[in-house]
């Protein structure tokens, strides 16, 4: 009995000594946030594309800015969702355009650390080209962010603009720059940096063209380096540039195939990068944005907020042999209230259980044409080369050719292959076009926008503004 | 039975009488209280031996004595008495604890002192005041009850956790509430909410596993004395619970029974109907369009309802639908919703062991559809001498809760309480059989689904068991030293079920999706202290304590998600097809702290209380650090020049200060972290965390009170106040976007703030006589708080309040509404009138923000209670009040819809105020702009942040009214063998007023909110109740 309870005594107290002696908690002080191998270094810049595949960004809000404030689709209001956006008239607090401008600054933090980064001091033994095509990679994703950047927020296009361009941070946790107190750069400079790092990633793609990765098309290649420089040089309508590699944008016209129109519904519905395809996001139903995907915001029962305009069919003109017209792409469908109401059917098309399971589509071969076009058609007015590839397209879709090129054809085409995928907005404004009010009756409608107006850029958003006293507002908000 | 009992009696009295036969003098006699009511179970000790006896049912007791013995006779809830074993009888009068400053106090790490002998600030909460309103946890049951602790409901779902504060809001960035110590071991105190998809079900409360019926008193602490002891876990003040222990003699039972009845404390927002509905619709075409809506086919107002009908399909659909009414705030609402709670419990000891058994059944349906809740609990707690001076305690409560909840607060379309205030009451909520709809009724209610369908058909629950073992073993080494040691184990499960059935609703689309989530709470604590209890001569009486306790917690959340489900039949996740979803979490954090406590007085007349406490935590990068407190105290009343003083029982001076913590953030965060995502089937890295090296916050505490007891304790009360200075505030410091992190935040240790308070409490018995008595009591609190010191980079401007240098924290910052345009029914804003621009505009982008000087947090609090008993009937009521306080109606949205959003009126509803208040026509004094489809400055008014939505807070609340009576005296009642037999109806928050009288809301539950913003959650209830308490 004694002995018991003497057992039990000692227990207890040996159990309050045991832990006094032990456990000091210590847990080890790692950064994580540093490359140490070839494999950190694949995962830091999948961690950008990730990002970027996230609906805040190109996962959807992207999309949605170059097409809600244009004249293709509008916001009805269903869930409130884009409302201010499609009437252009948006606030600082703007939710979706603080978290658009929030993703896409995030998308450039891993590129950065990985630029910062001393990669021939990686540790194990690993294929030295890999190291370098991730490096090129992550050049042109940190420019593709900081593009985005700009054509949302910068001044680039507006009559009371002075000229501001957007922060184009050059690395991550900056000792050097005091982030509260760091001014935007011109527009000027932002460009003298993007072509800068455009230029390094296609030299460090070039040099690394043995790599595993040189032909991913769901992560960056040097097709998609150039593809995306010709998207820069036309918003910028930098048409020398896009001919100073005009060798470059042949051959890769001529390895890419324009997507036929008896393939063109299906292109959109496989899961994978088709031919056509330089670069895609990739989303599957694992990763997908689900409610918040793109798709759902164009027909999904629970938002279906963006409906095209009534007479979208007729003001864009499409031939009603278009395959791009047709049933499967674009359709009145019965969705609630609004019997007969268009909407985008066949781009991301996945609903249901597999709802935002599409790649996004970054990079077709179809947009390195029209590029190509314009750049001949204003850069060296060489109309007949021009009309050539802009006619690769509607021979390609079911249309009828043109008989000549033109700025307002080609835009035309542009708007015709482009529907929906985020581009008409963008197109607009670098051409000086006013915005049109296609159907003044339908609700949140931005009306008639004219070259210039301080709606074209977003405004500075507010948790920026408010944490960063370098930062200046754009006009009017 | 009652033969039985006597028998029992007779049996148990003989074995007394031969154990301790042929010994010295027997002496007997009868123990009362002051109502000359018998107090059985009594416990009669011989001082400085084990020899012992109980009362009987009588109140009777009879022990062998020495001369010269000293009898104490202790029984909880009464003050200890000491009497010389003198002749033969002698019949004690066993006083009131209650009525006197003389109880014994639980403090910090158990330690018991009687209020003259501490110079704490403990508050104790009776088991009765506990068990008087039958929440579904005793945290609610402590609203009013202390002072200068905020106790508000956040939710009115049963199981819903309030918040809780004392002495006011002490960080903006780590935690708020209160350590829960449990018998002496810290518990566990996670949210429940952990892993049921990020708070938009149903919370639940973890202290909602214990029940209030096994509680026997609970201390709150609040000063710098009390608290010191606990450190860094102490900043935001310490709930001790003390349970039930057993208490000697034969077998006591106690049987409770309540049933209630549950509605809405307030009526809360009404919402259009149907006929309204469209007059509104109507006359927002009209004014937006005029004749110009119908292409000229139109000339007037009464012919636009012809051609609304060809452009709105719900209009046509309501027509086609032979025009029905569906009032979605009676659909959703629970009338009367049932609560039952049933309680039995049994102790019985003899001069070794005693033990408290109990279990308790709980089964509350919620006031919203589908809500139900159900509470199962166990405990025995047993404590026996081993030897003389070896006692164990063992103690094990067990209990299992499952809550039916819902979608709670968020705008998601199955909420409820959403729904009641969104939903046309255009679109039937059933179909021509009589069944709920669900086939088009999305086609009819503007893509909303139908909530009461969705309630029904979809699962939110939470499943908790929650068991909690303490052993403790007390060693008395020799009269002056004890040692003890205790190993306290808390664990918990929760599983959570989401389920959204496929039929209708957000399970439609994926068809189905199922998401379940197991959560394990483990924690252990192991304590093992010495108190040695010594005098220094006649009058120096100390105290001293060393202590050292080390915990450990530990948590994993387990979820799995899936879609695709192949009926409706089928919800677990084994029948999910596809979009397959699981992830883990693991923490853990551990705790260590040695401590000492010197607790000194100069014959009872000075006092000293000193504390130290070197503490580390597993939570930081620099893991240790050291708090303090020093206290002293007079006691004035055993002072020469006021000893004769008769009317004066206890007055006593106290003064305490000292340095507690706050280490209440997440864990893990001083490593800069790296999410891992997926991309392209592969392993992504996000940085998720900048990493820091911020540590605890530090609270320097000053407090100062005087408490009194006067005219033979009728009348009682004290008044204190107290300053808290806290510094190196934690902040996660807003980063620009720039900074290039998703999350642009990085948490940093900047910035002071300051709380001052006065704190009055004030109790006197008006009228005392054997017959009746009349008691009334109140207390009051003050608060007030500044921040006083932060760096213009960490502050923090919110879209409506802000945290800045010299002002409150949380302060509203907003526009100023200036009221409605009584020339053309525009909103109207002031534009600047802190830089003395007087204007007003109806273009919301030209207006400047306001500072308002005001915040969520009340500036004062109170509470009155009075309670009468004439000879067997009692009555007695709580009122309580705060104010001075500012609430913001977040919820706008869903009540003033304008129609001017295309579909928003035509497809939803907005409330009968704004119908009936809305402008007019030129000179109308309106509060609400006119109804317009077009005009953007009217459109966005809904949702453009201004003080026309911040409203007073103050109000005012009979927390609780009684009538009882006593049934001991009726014979028939007395020869069951019953001791007492008390019969009582309660109602709980019966009455409410709000000052503002354009507040629709319950402003109880946006005080719970953190942002103090109203919510869209299940109002608080209010509730009659009749409970049935016998002892036998």
């Amino acid at each position: 009995m004694k002995s018991t309870m003497i057992k039990y005594f000692g227990i207890l107290i040996g159990f309050g000594f045991l832990f006094s002696c032990t456990t000091d908690p210590k847990i080890e002080d790692a950064d994580p946030a540093e490359i140490h191998t070839i494999d950190n270094l694949r995962q830091f810049q999948d961690g950008a594309y990730q990002i970027m595949s996230r609906y805040q960004y190109w996962g959807r809000n992207q999309i949605v800015a170059g097409e809600v404030r244009a004249d293709n689709v509008y916001a009805n209001g269903r869930t409130q969702r884009f409302v201010s956006w499609s009437k252009m008239d948006i606030n600082p607090t703007n939710g979706d355009t603080g978290s658009l401008f929030n993703y896409i600054n995030a998308t450039a933090a891993n590129p950065n650390i990985i630029i910062n980064t001393d990669l021939s001091a990686l540790e194990g033994s690993y294929e030295k080209e890999d190291a370098t095509h991730i490096l090129g990679e992550a050049y042109i994703i940190r420019a593709l962010a900081n593009f985005d950047l700009l054509r949302n927020f910068g001044q680039q296009y507006l009559s009371n603009g002075e000229g501001l361009g957007v922060l184009y941070v050059t690395k991550f946790k900056d000792e050097d720059l005091d982030i509260n107190n760091a001014p935007r750069g011109s527009v000027e400079e932002n460009k003298a940096q993007l072509y800068s790092d455009i230029e390094d990633g296609i030299q460090h793609l070039k040099s690394s063209q043995d790599s595993q990765y040189a032909t991913d098309k769901e992560r960056i290649t040097l097709d998609a380096a150039y593809a995306f420089l010709s998207r820069v040089a036309i918003y910028f309508k930098d048409y020398d540039k896009i001919l100073s590699i005009s060798n470059e944008v042949e051959s890769l016209i001529n390895k890419y195939p324009v997507t036929p129109s008896t393939d063109y519904v299906e292109y959109w519905k496989i899961q994978s990068p088709g031919p056509a395809s330089i670069f895609e996001i990739h989303l599957d139903n694992t990763v997908s944005n689900e409610d918040n995907s793109i798709n759902n915001i164009y027909r999904g029962q629970s938002y279906a907020d963006l409906q095209a305009y009534d007479n979208l069919l007729q003001d864009v003109g499409f031939d009603t042999s278009d395959i791009r017209a047709s049933k499967a792409m674009i359709d009145t469908i019965n969705m609630f209230e609004e019997p007969g109401r268009w909407r985008n059917m066949g781009k991301y098309p996945s609903m249901l259980s597999d709802i935002g399971s599409d790649n996004i589509k970054m990079f077709r071969v179809e947009e390195v044409i029209l590029n190509y076009a314009e750049a001949l058609l204003e850069g060296e007015n060489n109309t007949s080369k021009a009309t050539t590839y802009l006619n690769m397209i509607p021979s390609n879709r079911n249309a009828s050719l043109y008989s000549q090129a033109t700025l307002d054809n080609i835009l035309k085409e542009r708007r015709k292959e482009f529907l929906f995928e985020g581009f008409r907005f963008y197109d607009l404004v670098r051409t000086g076009k006013t915005i049109r009010d296609i159907d003044s009756s339908t609700p949140n409608n931005h009306g008639v926008v004219s070259p210039g107006d301080d709606r074209l850029a977003m405004p500075y958003p507010q948790q920026e503004f408010d944490a960063n006293r370098g930062t200046k507002q754009n006009p009017g908000y | 039975m009652e033969k039985r009992i006597h028998l029992c009696i007779l049996l148990f009295a003989l074995l007394f009488t031969f154990q301790f036969f042929g010994q010295t003098q027997k002496i007997s006699g009868i123990v009362t209280d002051e109502n000359n009511v018998p107090l059985p179970g009594v416990n009669v000790q011989i001082k400085n031996t084990s020899k012992g006896t109980f009362t009987d049912f009588n109140g009777e007791y009879s022990i062998e004595v020495s001369s010269g013995d000293i009898l104490i006779f202790t029984s909880i809830g009464f003050q200890a008495q000491e009497v010389p074993a003198d002749g033969s009888t002698s019949n004690i009068v066993l006083r009131d604890d209650a009525s006197s400053l003389d109880e014994v106090i639980v403090t910090a790490f158990g330690r018991k002192l009687t209020r003259n002998e501490s110079t704490a600030s403990v508050s104790t909460v009776s088991s009765e005041d506990l068990t008087k309103e039958h929440f579904t946890d005793f945290t609610q049951s402590l609203q009013g009850r202390v002072t200068g602790m905020t106790v508000n409901a956040t939710s009115g779902t049963p199981g819903a956790p309030p918040t809780i504060n004392i002495r006011g809001i002490n960080s903006v960035t780590a935690s708020n509430a209160p350590l829960f110590v449990i018998d002496g071991v810290p518990v566990n105190d996670s949210n429940l909410s952990e892993g049921n998809q990020s708070g938009t079900n149903s919370s639940m409360n973890i202290m909602s596993l214990i029940n209030t019926n096994d509680i026997e008193s609970i201390s709150v602490l609040k000063d710098a004395s009390a608290v010191a002891p606990y450190g860094a876990d102490g900043a935001n003040g310490v709930i001790l619970i003390t349970t039930k222990s057993g208490v000697g003699g034969d077998a006591r039972y106690n049987f409770n029974y309540t049933i209630g009845f549950r509605n809405d404390a307030i009526k809360g927002p009404k919402m259009a109907n149907s006929l309204q509905k469209l007059e509104a619709l109507e006359e927002a075409t009209w004014n937006s369009f005029g004749p110009d809506y119908g292409n000229g086919e139109i000339t007037s107002r009464d012919q636009i309802y012809n051609k609304l009908k060809q452009q709105s399909e719900f209009l046509q659909g309501w027509e086609d639908r032979g025009r029905p009414y569906t009032n979605w705030l009676d659909e959703v609402r629970i009338k009367n919703a049932v609560m039952h709670d049933l309680n039995f419990s049994v102790t019985q000891g003899n001069e070794k062991s005693n033990f408290y058994a109990s279990v308790g059944y709980n089964h509350t349906d919620g006031t919203v559809v589908s809500a139900s809740y159900k509470k199962l609990t166990g405990s025995l707690k047993f404590n026996t001498n081993l030897s003389d001076n070896l006692n164990l305690d063992i103690s094990v409560n067990v209990a299992n809760v499952r809550q039916n909840g819902l979608l709670e607060n968020s705008g998601w379309f199955s909420n409820p309480n959403y729904g009641k205030y969104m939903l046309s009451p255009w679109a039937n909520i059933r179909d021509d059989e009589g069944n709920l709809r669900y086939i088009d009724f999305r086609k009819i209610a503007g893509g909303r689904h139908n909530v009461v369908f969705t309630a029904l058909q979809n699962e939110h629950f939470s499943d908790v068991t929650r068991g909690i073992q303490n052993s403790k073993l007390e060693y008395n080494i020799n009269d002056n030293l004890t040692f003890r040691s205790i190993l306290g184990l808390d664990f918990t499960l929760r599983r959570f079920k989401n389920h959204n059935g496929p039929v209708h609703g957000d399970g439609e689309d994926p068809h189905g999706l199922t998401g379940e989530s197991n959560l394990t709470l483990f924690n252990y604590s192991t304590q093992n202290s010495l108190d040695y209890k010594f005098k220094l001569g006649e009058k120096h009486n100390f105290l001293a304590t060393g202590l050292y306790e080390y915990t450990k917690y530990k948590n994993l959340n387990l979820y799995g998600e899936g879609t695709n489900f192949p009926n409706e039949n089928i919800t677990n996740l084994s029948g999910a097809t596809s979009s397959f979803f699981a992830e883990s979490t693991y923490s853990d954090q551990m705790k260590m702290r040695w401590v000492g406590l010197l607790n000194y007085n100069y014959d009872k007349k000075y006092l000293v209380d000193l504390t130290y406490s070197y503490q580390g935590d597993s939570r930081f990068s620099e893991k240790w650090d050291s708090f303090y407190s020093a206290g002293l105290g007079w006691n004035l009343q055993e002072e020469n020049f006021l000893k004769n003083v008769e009317s004066i029982n206890t007055l006593r001076l106290r003064l305490g200060y000292g340095i507690t913590g706050n280490a209440g953030i997440g864990r893990n965060l001083y490593q800069a972290l790296m999410t891992y995502n997926i991309y392209n089937n592969g392993p992504a890295g996000v940085v998720s965390g900048y990493g820091t090296n911020a540590k605890w916050e530090k609270s320097q505490r000053l407090d100062i009170a005087a408490s009194f007891e006067l005219f033979d304790y009728r009348l009682t009360g004290s008044i204190g106040a107290y300053i808290n200075l806290t510094s190196d505030m934690l902040f996660n410091v807003p980063l620009p976007y720039s900074a290039e992190l998703l999350n642009s935040r990085v948490l940093q240790n900047l910035g002071e703030m300051r709380n001052t308070g006065i704190e009055l409490e004030l109790a006197g018995d008006l009228i005392r006589t054997p017959d009746f008595n009349w008691n009334l009591s109140a207390n009051f609190s003050t608060f007030s708080n500044k921040v006083t010191s932060l760096p213009s980079n960490a502050e923090i401007i919110e879209t409506t309040r802000t945290v800045q240098e010299g002002r409150k924290i949380w302060e509203w910052y907003m526009p100023e509404w200036a009221g409605v345009d009584p020339d053309n029914g525009l909103p109207l804003w002031y534009v600047d009138r802190a830089n003395g621009d007087n204007s007003t505009t109806s273009d919301y982008s030209k207006v400047k923000r306001q500072h308002l000087g005001k915040n969520l947090f009340p500036t004062y609090q109170g509470s009155i209670s009075t309670r009468i008993d004439y000879k067997k009937l009692f009555v007695e009521g709580t009122l309580n009040f705060s104010g001075g306080n500012r609430l913001y109606e977040n919820t706008t949205m869903v009540l003033y819809a304008r129609g001017t959003d295309a579909g928003r009126i035509n497809s939803f509803n907005t409330s009968e105020d704004v119908i009936k208040n809305s402008w007019r026509e030129p000179g109308d004094i309106a509060k609400y702009p006119r109804f317009d489809w077009n005009d953007n400055r009217v459109a966005n008014a809904v949702s453009q942040r201004s003080t026309k939505y911040l409203h007073d807070g103050t109000y005012a609340r009979l927390r609780d009214i009684a009538i009882g009576y006593n049934l001991n005296e009726i014979s028939f009642i007395k020869n069951l063998g019953i001791r007492d037999f008390n019969l009582a109806v309660r109602g709980t928050n019966l009455w409410t007023w709000i000052k503002d009288k354009d507040l629709d809301w319950d402003p109880e539950s946006a005080m719970a909110d953190p942002d103090g913003f109203t919510t869209l959650k299940t109002p608080p209830v209010k509730s009659i109740s009749i409970n049935l308490n016998i002892n036998f």
